[in-house]
């Protein structure tokens, strides 16, 4: 990126005001400020995670042995439903909304979002949207038990009926507007209130990533909920799918024309976010920014067009496309992973916590990717269709993916939200029982997948082999609780004891980094020349100092 | 900085680009299906659409934000809430549809309110 241009001077904006006085919990919960909508919808997606964690935890100590233990089947259909759809519905896609509305205007160097309103109606949709979902185990007939994907007729009216299954069609249709909602503000944020200087291709990877992101959302997630809105209509008896022997098919069309962009919305933003926290940690420029935006953009548009390879065995699709498509995604993919690697090759590496969870996403989600080009060709998914091997598969994707990339997210934005440092040897352990849990989990479920072991059953044959995987599958289970509980352990504390931050803790590269930890409510107080898309790192190099051009002294904590 | 322009548009034609090329590729394979074509076509119209439409309007980017938002917006709460309950309404019954709805028609007169009172504090 040249740096050769006049610079402008530091661009002073409103002076820092605002109280000092600790907000209520009402005045957080209805705050029009994106910081704060990002981040009680950020706390609220992993609460929702936990719940997800746990209901994950009760399955895996049901299958740890033969023979049904403690659950029953229904009740087993119940949780894998719910497990499924709090990952998706109401937590992957909600965080990653999330850490866009709190990062998104900070990197563009705005003051504030357009349409914070919609934003906070989207948060308000999500959580209402969960809770109306959950509400689902109060009633007589239970939760819903027909998978996240409520393929129908599994998920008719005659056989799933009861308050439960509706409530939950209803809580997705809520949760999924909600984050139509805030990806909408976010969409409009980027078009209209980026900082002077920020072009297109200056705003940074992770910006990048998001608005890729919202496209897929604006195309997609109307989609599914025109789809949930007929589903409660034909449950209520006005004949939609069940109008025709084809309703079945339409639905599975509907839903994965969401269901596959989906899987790519709660990762995409994380790729910016590692390829972001690489580019810093190893103290140089993102190699081929340039490329790697364009293959985001392909990589997105390709996303749309492969929903069909989860119909294979349906044989109402055309295999052959959607096997091309399919495996087509491995060419952006590859850039991006070459940007990776690329960056790490010619930089002086840091291996602070967010870096290894950054790498960590890099490797697991490597995993995810090679077992998807096997999944990706019709005569190997017949055989491992609906088995566990596709389970591993895309627990890979998305717990590779998604939450390796939103640990390291977090790990390298802490220190701006809470003006504190994560305790690092608490990040490593935590890091250390992540990966591990990961690695002990799912690589069983390949083995057992491809021998036969279907997903969504409480019980399954009394085979020695398959008994030991799937102990070991649990303990590795628990690993991974035992992490997040490192996490959360860390996280109490280093709010209270951690070291002061600082504005820039890792010598950052982009905008959030030249304004106070926590930042004010107008997010700068001046902002420097943007000039690149790591308009800090130019002035660095220039041997100027970023925070003192902004007028900010490096210890300086808050506003 | 205020009026600057920076068009945000060509992503999202390229975008749109992209999914019309790849629905063009899938013709050959799709046959007479009619949902595939549908879906990724539609989608690329629309999004092709969408780019039209942002190229025209020509909206200003405002660097500084463009304006000032109060601190809490308590009616927009109230309003998303009441949305919930109605659409709650369609599982419990009508009463609750009756009274979500009344719910959101204050909501929605309480934003209009706050608007207001934003657009006259602002003047």
């Amino acid at each position: 990126m040249s740096t050769t241009a006049p610079r402008p001077a530091a661009v002073p904006l409103r002076p820092p005001v605002g109280s000092r006085r600790r907000a209520s919990l009402l005045e957080i919960l209805s705050s029009t400020d994106h910081k704060r909508i990002g981040l009680i919808t950020i706390v609220t997606a992993f609460c929702f995670f936990l719940l997800g964690g746990a209901l994950a935890l009760t399955m895996r100590a049901e299958l740890a042995k033969p023979g049904l233990q403690f659950l029953s089947e229904n009740t087993y259909n119940e949780l894998f439903t719910m497990h499924g759809s709090t990952m998706f519905y109401l937590f992957a896609v909600p965080v990653v909304m999330g850490v866009g509305l709190y990062f998104v205007p900070l990197q563009l160097g705005a003051a504030r979002i357009v349409w914070p309103r919609l934003a906070l109606a989207g948060f308000w949709l999500i959580l209402a949207g969960g809770l109306t979902m959950y509400s689902g185990f109060l009633t007589q007939s239970g939760a819903a038990s027909f998978g996240w994907t409520a393929y129908f007729p599994l998920s008719d009216s005659q056989t799933s009926p009861g308050t439960g299954a509706d409530f939950w069609v209803i809580g997705v249709v809520l949760a999924t507007t909600g984050a139509l909602a805030q990806a909408l503000s976010l969409l409009a944020t980027i078009i209209r209130l980026r900082a002077p200087g920020m072009t297109l291709l200056r705003m940074p990877l992770f910006a990048w990533s998001e608005l890729v992101t919202v496209f897929m959302v604006i195309t997609g997630f109307p989609v599914l909920i025109v789809a949930m809105t007929l589903l409660e209509m034909d449950r209520k008896g006005v004949p939609i799918y069940s109008s025709s022997p084809e309703g079945s098919v339409t639905w599975q069309h509907l839903f994965w024309f969401y269901g596959h962009p989906v899987v790519y919305v709660v990762f995409f933003p994380l790729v910016g976010v590692v390829g972001e926290t690489i580019a810093t940690f190893s103290r140089r420029r993102f190699f081929g920014f340039r490329t790697t935006i364009v293959s985001l953009l392909l990589f997105s548009a390709i996303s749309m067009s492969v929903w069909g390879h989860h119909m294979f065995a349906t044989n109402q699709v055309s295999n052959r496309y959607f096997s091309l498509t399919s495996t087509i995604l491995l060419v952006p993919a590859g850039i991006e992973y070459f940007g990776f690697l690329a960056t790490m090759a010619g930089g002086r590496i840091r291996f602070a916590s967010p870096m290894l969870f950054a790498i960590g996403f890099v490797l697991l989600f490597l995993i995810g990717g090679l077992t998807g080009i096997m999944v990706a060709s019709p005569p190997l998914d017949y055989h491992v269709h609906d088995t566990y091997f596709v389970v591993a598969h895309f627990h890979y994707t998305l717990f590779g993916g998604t939450v390796f990339g939103l640990f390291a997210a977090i790990h390298y934005w802490f220190p701006k939200v809470t003006g504190r440092l994560l305790d690092e040897r608490w990040a490593k352990a935590t890091f250390v029982l992540l990966f591990a849990g990961a690695l002990v989990t799912f690589i069983p479920m390949f083995f057992l997948g491809s021998e036969g072991m279907t997903r969504r059953v409480a019980d399954y044959l009394p085979l020695h082999h398959w008994t030991l995987l799937n102990s070991l599958s649990t303990v590795g289970a628990f690993t991974i609780f035992l992490g997040v509980l490192a996490f959360l352990v860390n996280v109490m504390r280093s709010l209270r004891l951690g070291e002061p931050a600082g504005p820039d803790p890792w010598e950052g590269q982009t905008l959030e980094w030249a304004t106070t930890s926590p930042p004010p409510r107008h997010d700068f107080a001046a902002l420097p020349p943007v000039r690149s898309h790591t308009p800090l790192l130019d002035l660095r190099e220039e041997g100027k100092d970023p925070l003192r051009e902004v007028g900010l002294e490096p210890g300086e904590a808050m506003a | 900085m205020r009026g600057e322009r920076k068009p945000a548009w060509p992503p999202l034609a390229l975008w749109g680009v992209f999914l019309a090329v790849l629905t063009a590729v899938g013709l050959v394979f799709f046959g007479t299906a009619v949902s595939t074509p549908a879906l990724l076509g539609g989608a690329a119209a629309f999004v092709l659409v969408l780019a039209l439409g942002l190229a025209m309007t020509r909206r200003s980017v405002q660097g500084d934000g463009g304006g000032v938002d109060p601190d809490a917006s308590p009616a927009t709460v109230w309003l998303a809430l009441s949305l919930a309950l109605t659409a709650v309404g369609a599982a419990l019954g009508p009463w609750l549809v009756f009274i979500g709805g009344g719910m959101s028609l204050i909501g929605v007169a309480a934003v209009v309110r706050e608007l207001r009172a934003q657009r006259e504090a602002g003047r």
